[in-house]
C-alpha cells in the first residue's frame, strides 16, 4: 500500500513540495522538537540582528557597575537587565553577542565533520581492502583516545584559540561520521536499486554521489545535528578550561570560566551563560530527535 | 571464539603502532623547542642544553628517536616527567585507583537508575512517565557538565553545607593507602569517621560524572527496548502465555544487551580515560585531572605517555566489550566473526 | 452461509466470533483494519482464511490471541467467544492463561519468531513452566523430548540443546509448533507458516499440521495467501478483501464453484501447474552460458590454519537461450540459481566457464568493454521496493541507462513516456517518487527501467515473487506481451513451480549448484527424469487441485 497523493498536476515542484511536506507532517507531530526549532529560531534572530538588540558593546567596561545583579534580584536595575560583570561589562550584550559564537562553532565543526568525514566514508565503503583498512584505522587511532582529552592535546599544541578549538573537535568527531557513512554505505550498495545501476554501467563516481549518498543522508542529518550540539558543548568546555576563547570574547563557555571564583557570592554570574547553554544544546537535541522520528525509514515504512 | 579474539588483536596491532606514532609526533609538532619550554623562562646555559638534548635523544634522527621509544615502551618505559622527574608509569599508577573509584562510583549510579528507567519507559510507550524521562533524560544529556558541578557545589556544599568542595578526603585524616581506592583504606584505617568523610567527598563528584552516562543508557536502553519489543519473538513468548514481566525481562532485555553493553563500554573506556572536567572542577586527584595539569604546565613527557597509557586502557577495555557480545549473544560465539 | 452451520450442527463451535471490528489508528489509509467480520470455528476442522495483503486476515487472528498491537490498533467491537469466554473483553492475566494452554499459535517467519539468544529447549520449557503446571524437572524434559520427537525433529536432545540460528527454516518451524502445541491447545492458529520456506519443506510442515490436527482433534485456524495451500489442507474456506469476509464455504464449493466475483477473479489468477506443449523453439541463440562456476570463500587456509570452506553456488553449468524464448531456471533457496543469472549480467564475476553473447565471451571483456553490452542484457529484481532508489524520481531512474551510454535528455525522457505506457502506467509518473507507488507499480516501473536499454537479453530475477497474486498474474502477462512484440530472450528465475509451468518454454532445473535437470517445460512437469524434479512437483501444494477455468468478465 503507497501514500498516494492525490494531485492532479504533478509537476516537478509538487513532488518536492510533497515531500517536504510529509516530512514536516512527522516532524511536527514531535512536540519537543517544535518548541527547540523555536527556541534555535529565536536564537537564530538574536544571532543574526545582535548589532540592532544589544543595549551595549560587549567588552565595553562600565566602571561603576561591577557585579550588578540581574534586574529580579534585589539591587538590579533595567538599566542592566542580566546585570554586570566583574570587570562592569553588561551581562544581556555579552549573552547576545556569544549566541553568534554557538552558531559559528556549530555550524564549522559539522561542515568539516560533514566534508571529510562523509567523503572518506564513502571512499572507504566503495574501496573495501586496502583503502578501506587504513581510512578505518586511522578513525580507530583517533576513537582510542577518550574525545575531550585528545581536543585538550590538540589545541595545546595548535595555541589555544577558539578557531584551533573548532579545528580539534572537528578532528575528533570525524571518526563518528566515517563510521556512520561507511556503515551506511555499505548497506544500501547491497541493494538492488544499486546493482540496477550497475547494469546500466554506472560509474563509481555516479554510484557513490547521485545514488547512494542521498539515501544515507537520513542518518548523517541526524548524526551532524547531535554534533552540532556536542560542538557547542565542548567548546565551551574548552573555553571553560582556559583553551577555547579568549578574553575578552563573550563565548558563554568562557564567561563562565570567568565566573566560576564567584559562584559563592555572585551566582548568577555563572547561572545566565549556563542556562543558555544548557537550553541551546537541550534545543538542538531536541530537533536532532525529531528529524531522528521523521526521517527512520523504518517508522516510515510501517504506515506505507 | 578464540579466533575470533585473535583476529581483533591482529587488528589492534597497526592501531597501536599509529597510538604511539601519534604520541611520538605530539611532542615533535609542539611549537618551540621541548627543552627550552621545559626549563621554562630561566633560559639554559649552552652545555646544559646540549647535556639535556643527548639525554631525550632530541639530537637523534626522528626515526631512531621513535624506533628507541619503542623500544622503551615496550620495556615499560613511558619516559620521565619534565616536572617532577618521576617515572610517568609511576604517576600513572598512583594516580588511576582514584579515577577508577570515581568511574565506578558514577557508572554505578548511571547504571542502576538509567537502565531500568528507559526499560520502563519502553514498555510504557506514549506514557507521562515515557515523556518526563525523555525529557529529563535529554536535559541531562544536553548538560554542560561544568556547570552542572559547580550547580551542585553550589547548592550542596555552599548552600546546604553537607559535601566537602573538593578532594578525595578530609586533610584531618592521615592513613597508609595500600589499596589507594580511598573508600577500602579508610575503611581499614581504623580512623573514626574517616570512611564517612571519603564517601561524602565521592558522592558529588559521582553524581556529576554519572549524569551524561545515565541519560545516555536511559536513552539507549529505551531505544533497544522498542527495538526488541517489535520482534517476532516477543510475540511468540507472548502467545506462549508468558506473564508480561518474563516477556519483558527474559526475552526482550536480553536481546536489547549488545547495544546497552556497547554504550556502558564507550562510557567506561571514556571515563577511566579521566574525566577531565569533574576531575578538575572537584580537584580529584585522577588521570583526568593529572593530563590536564600536565598540559598547563607543558609536561609534554606526561603527556605523551599518559596519552599511550589511556588509549591502551580504552582499548583493553573494548576488548572487553567485544567478549562480553560473544557472552551474550551465541551466534557471535559460535560463529567466530 | 446457513447450510454450512446447518451441516456442521452436530458439533458446537469451539470459537466463535460475532461482529468483530478492529480499529486503526487515525492515520492510516482506513479505519478499520477488519469490520463487522462473524465466523465460527468447529473441532477438528482446519479452517483457512485467504486474502492478499491488506485483508485483515492476520490482524483476525492477532485479535483472537489478543495480540494486537494495542494501543494504536483496538477490538472496537464485537465478541470473540471461547469457553464461555469473551476473548476480546478478558482482563490481561485471564488471556496469559489462555494463550499457550488453549490457544497455541504459529508465525510466517521461523527465522524470526524464536529468541535468537535461548536454547531450544528453554524456550519450550518456559511453556510449561509459565502454566504453573505441577510437573518435575524431569517430567518436563521428558515432554520436551516427546514434543520434539513429535513434531518429527530427528535427535531431540541435540536439537533441544541448540541455538534457533544452528537449526535450519524447516526445523525452526517444526520447533515453534511443538511449542505452540506443548500443551495440548484446542486450537491451533497459523498465521503463513510456510510462506517463508521452500516448496518441499512447505509440503513437509503441511503434512504436520494436517496429521496432528487429526491425532488431536484440534480446531485449526490456517491464514494464508497461496490457494494452492488451501487446496491442500482446507476444510473450510474463508475469503477476505479489504476487512471484510466476502466468501465462505467449505473447501471443495469455494474452490471449484467460488460465487463472489473477488474470489472468482483470485482463483483465476492462480497458474495452472500444468504446462501446456509448445512449439520448439529454433530461431538463433542469444547467449550461450558455458561450464560456468562460481564458489563463494576459499579454499586458502587462512592465518589460523583451518581451511576456509568453499561453497559452489554454481558448478558447470550450461544452458542457451534463443531469440524470443523464455528459459526458467528453477530450484529452492541455496539452488544458486540467482547467483548464475547475477553472473551472466557480471554483478558477481565468477571462477571460470563462459558466457556467450553477439560472438563474444562477456565474462572475459574490460570494464569498459563491458560497456556496450550492459546495454543488450538487463534485469528486472525481486523486491520492488529496494530495487528503486527511492531518493530519486521515476523518470530519472527509467532514463539513467541511456543518460549513461550518451543519449540526450530529451530523447531519452520521450522514450521513458511511451515505455510507462507500455508498461501500463500514466506518463505522470516521471515526475513522482518510488514510495507513491504500490508493489506492482514499482515492478512495471522496473520492467520499464530494463526496457530503455533496448535489451536483447532479460533476466527476470524472481520479478513476481514479492506481489499478491492477482498482482502477479499481471505481471506475468506483461512480461509475456513484452517478450513477444520486442524479441526478447528471456532468463526467469524463480521458485514458484507454478509461474514457471505458466510461462516458460525451457526449464532448468537447479540443486545445490548443480543443474539436474534441463529440457522443455512440458517434459519436465509430465515426465521428470530426476529424482530431485519429481520431489519438487510433488511437493507443490495443491497439485491434486484443478483449478476451475473461470469466466471473470
Amino acid at each position: 500500500m503507497s501514500v498516494e497523493i492525490n494531485t492532479t498536476t504533478a509537476t516537478n515542484q509538487s513532488a518536492f513540495v510533497a515531500v517536504l511536506a510529509s516530512f514536516w507532517f512527522e516532524f511536527k507531530q514531535n512536540k519537543g522538537a517544535l518548541y527547540g526549532l523555536i527556541f534555535i529560531a529565536i536564537l537564530a534572530f538574536v544571532a543574526i540582528f545582535a548589532d540592532f538588540i544589544a543595549p551595549y558593546s560587549p567588552i565595553e567596561q562600565y566602571r561603576d557597575v561591577l557585579k550588578m545583579p540581574p534586574v529580579w534580584v534585589d539591587g538590579g536595575s533595567w538599566q542592566y537587565v542580566f546585570g554586570t560583570d566583574a570587570l562592569g561589562r553588561d551581562q544581556l550584550s555579552r549573552m547576545i553577542y556569544g549566541s553568534r559564537y554557538s552558531f559559528y562553532i556549530g555550524f564549522i565543526v559539522i561542515f568539516f565533520c560533514l566534508t571529510v568525514g562523509v567523503t572518506l566514508g564513502l571512499i572507504a565503503a566503495f574501496s573495501k581492502g586496502l583503502v578501506d583498512n587504513i581510512i578505518m584505522r586511522l578513525m580507530d587511532i583517533i576513537l582510542a583516545f577518550p574525545s575531550l582529552l585528545l581536543a585538550l592535546a590538540l589545541v595545546a599544541i595548535f595555541g589555544p584559540s577558539l578557531e584551533n578549538a573548532m579545528i580539534a573537535i572537528a578532528i575528533v568527531f570525524i571518526p563518528h561520521f566515517v563510521r556512520l557513512t561507511r556503515a551506511q554505505a555499505l548497506s544500501e550498495l547491497g541493494k538492488d536499486y544499486v546493482s540496477s545501476s550497475k547494469t546500466m554501467g554506472a560509474s563509481t563516481f555516479r554510484l557513490m554521489f547521485i545514488n547512494v549518498l542521498p539515501n544515507c543522508m537520513a542518518p548523517i542529518i541526524v548524526q551532524a545535528t547531535m554534533s552540532f550540539s556536542s560542538a557547542i558543548l565542548d567548546a565551551a568546555a574548552l573555553g571553560f578550561l582556559g583553551m577555547g576563547a579568549q578574553p575578552p570574547t563573550p563565548e558563554w563557555g568562557t564567561m563562565l570560566a570567568d565566573s566560576r571564583q564567584y559562584i559563592q557570592s555572585d551566582p548568577w554570574l555563572m547561572a545566565i551563560p549556563g542556562l543558555a547553554i544548557l537550553f541551546t544544546v537541550l534545543s538542538i537535541n531536541l530537533i536532532g530527535d525529531g528529524l531522528r522520528d521523521a526521517l527512520d525509514p523504518k517508522m516510515k515504512k510501517s504506515k506505507a | 571464539m578464540l579466533s575470533f579474539l585473535l583476529r581483533r588483536l591482529l587488528v589492534l596491532i597497526p592501531t597501536y603502532i599509529g597510538i604511539t606514532l601519534t604520541a611520538f609526533i605530539f611532542i615533535h609538532i609542539i611549537p618551540g623547542d621541548p627543552i627550552l619550554v621545559m626549563a621554562g623562562e630561566r633560559g639554559l646555559p649552552e652545555e646544559k642544553y646540549q647535556e639535556l638534548m643527548q639525554a631525550f635523544g632530541f639530537d637523534q634522527p626522528l626515526w631512531k628517536q621513535y624506533v628507541d621509544y619503542v623500544v622503551q615502551l615496550v620495556q615499560g618505559d613511558f619516559g620521565k616527567s619534565f616536572v617532577t622527574g618521576r617515572p610517568v608509569l609511576d604517576e600513572f599508577f598512583e594516580l588511576f585507583p582514584a579515577t577508577v573509584e570515581l568511574s565506578f562510583f558514577a557508572l554505578f549510579f548511571a547504571i542502576i537508575i538509567g537502565i531500568p528507567c528507559g526499560i520502563i519507559a519502553a514498555v510504557k510507550r506514549g506514557s507521562v512517565f515515557d515523556h518526563s524521562l525523555m525529557t529529563i533524560s535529554l536535559t541531562g544529556f544536553s548538560m554542560p557538565i561544568f556547570w552542572w558541578a559547580l550547580l551542585l557545589i553550589i547548592f550542596f556544599s555552599g548552600y546546604l553545607g553537607w559535601t566537602p568542595v573538593s578532594g578525595r578526603i578530609s586533610v584531618l585524616y592521615f592513613f597508609d593507602t595500600p589499596t589507594g581506592f580511598m573508600l577500602i583504606d579508610s575503611w581499614l584505617s581504623d580512623e573514626e569517621g574517616a570512611f564517612s568523610s571519603a564517601l561524602s567527598h565521592l558522592i558529588l563528584p559521582a553524581i556529576a560524572l554519572g549524569t551524561i552516562p545515565m541519560a545516555t543508557f536511559a536513552r539507549q536502553s529505551r531505544s533497544a527496548m522498542l527495538e526488541t519489543l517489535g520482534e517476532d519473538y516477543i510475540k511468540t513468548a507472548r502467545a506462549k502465555g508468558l506473564s508480561s514481566f518474563r516477556v519483558v525481562v527474559v526475552h526482550g532485555f536480553r536481546n536489547a544487551l549488545i547495544p546497552i553493553v556497547t554504550v556502558i563500554g564507550l562510557s567506561v573506556g571514556t571515563l577511566l580515560g579521566g574525566a577531565i572536567l569533574t576531575e578538575s572542577i572537584f580537584s580529584w586527584p585522577g588521570i583526568g585531572k593529572w593530563m590536564v595539569d600536565s598540559i598547563f604546565r607543558r609536561d609534554y613527557a606526561v603527556v605523551q605517555g599518559g596519552l599511550i597509557l589511556i588509549a591502551t586502557m580504552v582499548i583493553i577495555v573494548n576488548l572487553s566489550v567485544d567478549i562480553l557480545y560473544g557472552i551474550i549473544d551465541p551466534r557471535i560465539r559460535k560463529k567466530g566473526h | 452461509m446457513n447450510d454450512i452451520t446447518n451441516s456442521c450442527a452436530k458439533e458446537l463451535p469451539i470459537l466463535t466470533v460475532k461482529d468483530l471490528t478492529i480499529s486503526l489508528p487515525a492515520r492510516a489509509d482506513r479505519p478499520y483494519a477488519v469490520e463487522n467480520v462473524s465466523f465460527e470455528l468447529f473441532p477438528g476442522e482446519i479452517l483457512c482464511i485467504v486474502g492478499e495483503s491488506g485483508s485483515g486476515k492476520s490482524m483476525s487472528s492477532n485479535a483472537v490471541m489478543g495480540l494486537l498491537p494495542k494501543p494504536h490498533v483496538n477490538v472496537s467491537h464485537g465478541e470473540i467467544l471461547f469457553e464461555g469466554l469473551d476473548l476480546a473483553a478478558i482482563d490481561n492475566k485471564t488471556m496469559q492463561s489462555i494463550r499457550g494452554e488453549k490457544i497455541g499459535m504459529i508465525f510466517q517467519e521461523p527465522m524470526t519468531a524464536l529468541n535468537p539468544v535461548m536454547k531450544v529447549s528453554k524456550q519450550l520449557e518456559e511453556v510449561f513452566r509459565s502454566h504453573h503446571l505441577k510437573l518435575s524437572r524431569t517430567q518436563i524434559q521428558q515432554k520436551i523430548i516427546e514434543m520434539l520427537d513429535d513434531v518429527g525433529l530427528p535427535d531431540p536432545k541435540i536439537i533441544g540443546n541448540s541455538y534457533p540460528f544452528e537449526l535450519s527454516g524447516g526445523q525452526r518451524q517444526r520447533v515453534m509448533i511443538a511449542m505452540a502445541l506443548a500443551l495440548e491447545p484446542t486450537i491451533l492458529i497459523a498465521d503463513e507458516p510456510t510462506t517463508a520456506l521452500d516448496v518441499t519443506t512447505q509440503a513437509q510442515i503441511l503434512k504436520l499440521i494436517a496429521d496432528l490436527q487429526k491425532k488431536r482433534n484440534m480446531g485449526v485456524i490456517f491464514i494464508t495467501h497461496d490457494f494452492g495451500v488451501v487446496a491442500e489442507i482446507a476444510d473450510r474456506v474463508i475469503v477476505m478483501q479489504l476487512g471484510q469476509i466476502v466468501e465462505q464455504g467449505n473447501a471443495d464449493d469455494l474452490l471449484n464453484r467460488p460465487t463472489h466475483p473477488y474470489t472468482r477473479k483470485l482463483i483465476a489468477t492462480v497458474p495452472h501447474l500444468g504446462a501446456v506443449k509448445k512449439v520448439a523453439i529454433s530461431s538463433d541463440v542469444v547467449v550461450s552460458v558455458k561450464g560456468l562456476n562460481k564458489t563463494y570463500g576459499s579454499a586458502k587456509k587462512s592465518w589460523f590454519g583451518k581451511a576456509g570452506r568453499v561453497v559452489h553456488a554454481s558448478k558447470d553449468i550450461n544452458f542457451d537461450i534463443r531469440k524470443g524464448e523464455t528459459l526458467g531456471l528453477v530450484g529452492e533457496s541455496g539452488s544458486g540459481k540467482s547467483t548464475v543469472g547475477r553472473c551472466i549480467i557480471r554483478l558477481h564475476e565468477s571462477d571460470s566457464g563462459a558466457v556467450e553473447f553477439q560472438g563474444q565471451d562477456i565474462l572475459k571483456l574490460s570494464n569498459s568493454e563491458m560497456m556496450d553490452i550492459r546495454q543488450h542484457i538487463q534485469m528486472i529484481f525481486q523486491d520492488p521496493y529496494a530495487s528503486l532508489n527511492p531518493r530519486r524520481k521515476i523518470g530519472d531512474i527509467i532514463t539513467e541507462g541511456p543518460t549513461i551510454h550518451g543519449v540526450p535528455k530529451a530523447q531519452s525522457w520521450k522514450k521513458a513516456e511511451e515505455l510507462l505506457e507500455i508498461v501500463g502506467l500514466d506518463s505522470y509518473a516521471l515526475k513522482r517518487y518510488p514510495h507513491e507507488f504500490s508493489g506492482g507499480q514499482r515492478q512495471r516501473i522496473g520492467i520499464a527501467r530494463a526496457l530503455a536499454m533496448s535489451p536483447k537479453l532479460l533476466i527476470a530475477d524472481e520479478a513476481v515473487s514479492a506481489l499478491d497474486v492477482s498482482v502477479q498474474a499481471q505481471v506475468l502477462e506483461l512480461l509475456d506481451d513484452i517478450k513477444h512484440k520486442m524479441d526478447l530472450a528471456m532468463l526467469f528465475v524463480t521458485h514458484d513451480l507454478r509461474v514457471a509451468a505458466q510461462v516458460c518454454d525451457n526449464i532448468v532445473v537447479m540443486k545445490l549448484g548443480e543443474v539436474v535437470e534441463y529440457g522443455p517445460t512440458y517434459d519436465v512437469f509430465h515426465n521428470p527424469q530426476h529424482e530431485y524434479t519429481k520431489s519438487l512437483l510433488d511437493a507443490v501444494p495443491g497439485k491434486e487441485w484443478k483449478v476451475p477455468k473461470l469466466d471473470i468478465s
